[in-house]
């Protein structure tokens, strides 16, 4: 296998790419680690909602949430339940969709092996009959009125709803009561058809592995399969405007106290994977600085009672959509809208950004990164992230290392704005 | 599995736990103070932490101590409480950054240690008080913390299970304590308050990471010489000998969509009893995994719930049952949970759930040993409990655990509270919540 070191984060990673199926195979060794972790992902997720199927011509759009009902649907096997398969080798399987990708995943002590050969197995074979896919309405219905019941849920997809005009990040990523209702099995087998070729997919193993004998392992389960090489997918996109949708969405729940999410849109991620995750870069820095828990401001903050420990402020950097979100609960949503907005008006106009605060969260980036290395889910987690948008998390400490103030600043100036912002509250009942 | 904690107990009764591996690129370190857990002190006792979080005299604000462990290569800082069967454990928390690649990293490392005890030992205070004005504000943030309760729905109904069933018992007491403590808290009074509970009070500091137990010793040497401490006193463990005269059922209406059921059990076994593996393998096949009963019988076979899981409080000898359903199902959703419960005290236990129940929680335990803080926890979790028995010991023990020892284990079983969290009643049939 291919080998690249990474010197800053003292790790490795090896890779392959398995032909004629085009499945990229990536392993990361851990020495000294008990656990081991594997995922095979899928990049397909919520926002896939309208995509032309391989051999045909006209786009089909499909009922929202498919993408995430597909996931539930592919542990099911003719012969009983994955998740049974798993419990006898001793590991814990699992699965997540989010908005741009599906993630199935295993942990284990022993039994690594067998326990690829179970994941592979699973995601390349579905099973859905009429009865098993009616039998599933239920169980997703009851997680969608779950997340519906959850204000801190709520309060961040009224935010998407809010930014997005027409991008499908507007709609939650398990769709709704009523959208999953369309779903059947015919349709979950065209999705299954367009996304689930390995050539749309990666596999990644981390744990005190040896690279070699994964890639072997993979190869053997692929190689009777016999897979034609599939041409890109073509997914379509509605054209979105750079304006927010909305400026704000408020609603009534049972809460102790107001909670609030504050987003701005940024343009769509352009062509250069590099480029992109500079962007990315640069805005968490941007934000940490503004609104970290060492920052003027977070104390400020703080210290009137307008925010808690949990106040946060991130990017949500997707391959087709992107944002800054910020908030929490609060006693007063509008006071501490001012003060935020106040706040970042202060940092354009002087000289707001210090060197110094600058030096210092550029350092705690990296530190953080070395923190999540611990950690072999999280490892996969941003591993598969950055796989997805076409870079790596090798790449990461080496553009972080490169980033400038004034980068920083240009980016406050012109993302931080107000035309770009909406707000999403939910106000005690 | 290889390492353990070395024990050993340093000056003025501090004992230190310090486990080496150089797998992590962190070093984590926990200061612990255990306390009863009681009503009298429960807020007083969760209001400490947030207040040293504030800082120490040389670093005497929030954004100082922030600012300073940001420096040491973006390392972590944090204090609070949190609950172990009947006691209350303030926890003071650094994960140090420790990159190969630093040269004067044992400095590094040295400074970090010294931040945690310097906020222990010399939090913002004058004239015998803390900072008025911190005390005021983390009155008003802890104020805010407790009552935000209820913004989470499920572990809401968690809690509130827990409290109507251990009425009168301490077990009932969150950890962040009561609102209707706050007021009466002063500057002064928690100062006081303080000094009691660093004198007395049980300490205990986990380290896990590249450092031996001689280079931690070194470190705290300074720190230890300025504390003053008499014998820690020793703290009773919980009773889990509570009688049920019959089952209660608390029935709580809010204005949300998915009903909340949840089942509290006493198990009647203490977390030192032998029984206590064989308890830990049946809650584990009634609702601990994937291909537990609960999971099987109440979402894949009848649909009726995406989450469905039991959660044994081993410290306190409690089991809950959680499933998340549509009100309209209240009762063929509760048939279903307690027949589970009836199948395992009955011996209805297949070999394979028997099996891959054990090998599940061995998995568990063997994952521990590759998170400095699940190794701590656990750690903990033992010490607390008085377990001597290591890791190793533990997954040998439940490894050996068979369909007898379950069946024996669950026969004290009881169920003492049915909660359940719902909509407005009656249910319309439409369901209702159609908002997205």
């Amino acid at each position: 296998m291919h080998k690249i070191t990474s010197q800053l984060l003292g790790e490795n990673l090896y890779y392959d790419v398995i032909e004629p199926a085009g499945l990229q195979v990536w392993v990361m060794p851990k020495r000294g680690y008990k656990k081991n972790y594997a995922t095979f992902a899928t990049k397909y997720g919520s926002v896939d909602r309208e995509f032309i199927v391989p051999g045909t011509q006209a786009p089909l759009r499909v009922p929202d949430g498919i993408a995430h009902f597909l996931e539930h649907k592919l542990f099911e096997e003719p012969d009983g339940n994955v998740f049974d398969h798993f419990a006898e080798l001793g590991a814990a399987c699992n699965a997540y969709t989010n908005y741009e990708a599906t993630t199935y995943l295993f942990s284990c002590t022993e039994n690594f092996y067998p326990c690829l050969e179970t994941l592979l197995d699973f995601v390349q074979n579905p099973f859905f009959t009429p009865e098993n896919v009616a039998k599933e309405k239920g169980i997703i219905e009851q997680e969608l009125r779950m997340y519906e019941d959850s204000p801190r849920w709520r309060v961040s997809s009224n935010l998407m709803k809010a930014i997005f005009h027409h991008h499908p990040a507007r709609v939650d990523i398990g769709g709704t009561v009523a959208s999953i209702q369309e779903i059947d099995a015919e349709l979950l087998q065209k999705c299954y058809r367009t996304f689930y070729h390995p050539s749309n997919m990666v596999l990644f193993a981390t744990g005190d592995l040896d690279p070699d004998q994964v890639l072997a392992t993979v190869q053997r389960d692929l190689s009777p399969r016999g897979y034609e090489p599939q041409a890109p997918i073509k997914r379509l996109f509605p054209s979105e405007p750079g304006s927010c949708y909305q400026s704000r969405i408020e609603e009534k729940m049972v809460v102790s106290q107001p909670i609030l999410k504050l987003g701005f849109k940024d343009g769509a991620p352009g062509a250069d994977p590099t480029a992109n995750l500079r962007r990315e870069i640069v805005t968490g820095i941007l934000l940490e600085m503004l609104f970290g828990k060492s920052s003027q401001l977070y104390a400020t903050l703080y210290e009137q009672g307008l925010i808690d420990q949990r106040f946060s402020a991130h990017y949500m950097n997707g391959a087709t959509f992107a944002l800054s979100v910020l908030g929490g609960e609060t006693r007063d949503p509008e006071r501490l809208i001012e003060l935020v907005t106040g706040g970042i008006a202060a940092a354009q106009t002087s000289d707001g950004l210090d060197i110094k605060d600058f030096a210092r969260v550029r350092n705690k980036t990296t530190g953080e990164l070395l923190h999540l290395l611990n950690r072999l889910d999280e490892v996969a987690y941003l591993f598969n992230d950055y796989h997805f948008r076409g870079t790596s998390l090798f790449v990461y400490p080496e553009v972080l290392a490169s980033v400038t103030l004034k980068e920083v600043h240009d980016r406050l100036v012109e993302h931080l704005v107000p035309e770009n912002m909406a707000v999403s509250i939910i106000w005690p009942e | 599995m290889g390492n353990k904690f070395i024990v050993r107990t340093l000056n003025e009764q501090v004992r230190m736990h310090v486990y080496r591996t150089e797998k992590f690129k962190t070093l984590s370190l926990r200061l612990v103070i255990c306390r009863p857990l009681q009503e009298q002190q429960v807020t007083k006792t969760a209001l400490l932490p947030w207040v040293l979080r504030r800082g120490s005299r040389s670093l005497p604000t929030s954004r100082a101590v922030m600012t300073k462990m940001e420096e040491l290569y973006g390392s972590v800082f944090n204090a609070d409480v949190s609950k172990i069967g009947e006691r209350q454990m303030i926890v003071l928390s650094a994960d140090l950054t420790d990159p190969p690649t630093v040269p004067d990293r044992g400095r590094l490392l040295e400074e970090g240690m010294g931040v945690l005890f310097d906020i222990l030992q010399d939090p913002v205070s004058t004239n015998g008080a803390f900072q008025e004005e911190y005390v005021a504000q983390e009155k008003e943030a802890l104020r805010r913390h407790i009552k935000g309760l209820v913004n989470d729905k499920m572990n809401y109904a968690m809690v509130r299970c827990i409290e109507e069933m251990c009425k009168n018992e301490p077990f009932a007491l969150i950890a962040h304590g009561r609102v209707a403590d706050l007021d009466e808290i002063d500057a002064t009074g928690l100062y006081a308050f303080y000094q009691q509970v660093l004198a007395e009070s049980p300490c205990d500091l986990y380290v896990v990471g590249n450092v031996t137990p001689a280079e931690v010793e070194a470190w705290c040497r300074p720190w230890l010489a300025r504390l003053q401490r008499s014998n820690p006193f020793p703290i009773p463990g919980p009773s889990v000998e509570a009688s049920v005269a019959a089952v209660r059922m608390v029935d709580e209406v809010q204005d949300i969509g998915q009903g909340k059921l949840h089942l509290g059990f006493r198990t009647h076994v203490p977390r030192t009893s032998p029984d206590y593996f064989g308890l830990q393998v049946a809650n584990g096949i009634l609702g601990g995994f994937a291909h537990s009963k609960l999971f099987q019988n109440v979402r894949e076979k009848a649909s009726l719930a995406y989450y469905a899981f039991s959660r044994l409080e081993g410290s306190k000898g409690l089991i809950v049952i959680g499933a998340g359903i549509d009100a309209r199902n209240f009762d063929q959703a509760l048939d279903i949970i307690k027949a589970q419960v009836e199948a395992i005290k009955s011996g209805q236990i297949s070999d394979d759930e028997l099996e891959y129940t054990k090998r599940g929680l061995l998995n568990h335990y063997r994952e521990l040993i590759d998170s400095p803080g699940g190794l701590i926890a656990a750690q903990m979790e033992a010490d607390v409990n008085g377990i001597t028995i290591g890791l190793e010991e533990h997954c040998a023990a439940l490894s050996r655990v068979s369909k007898d020892d379950v069946v024996r284990a669950v026969t004290p079983l009881e169920l003492d509270t049915i909660y359940f969290l719902h909509g407005p009643v009656p249910a319309s049939e439409d369901g209702g919540g159609q908002n997205a």
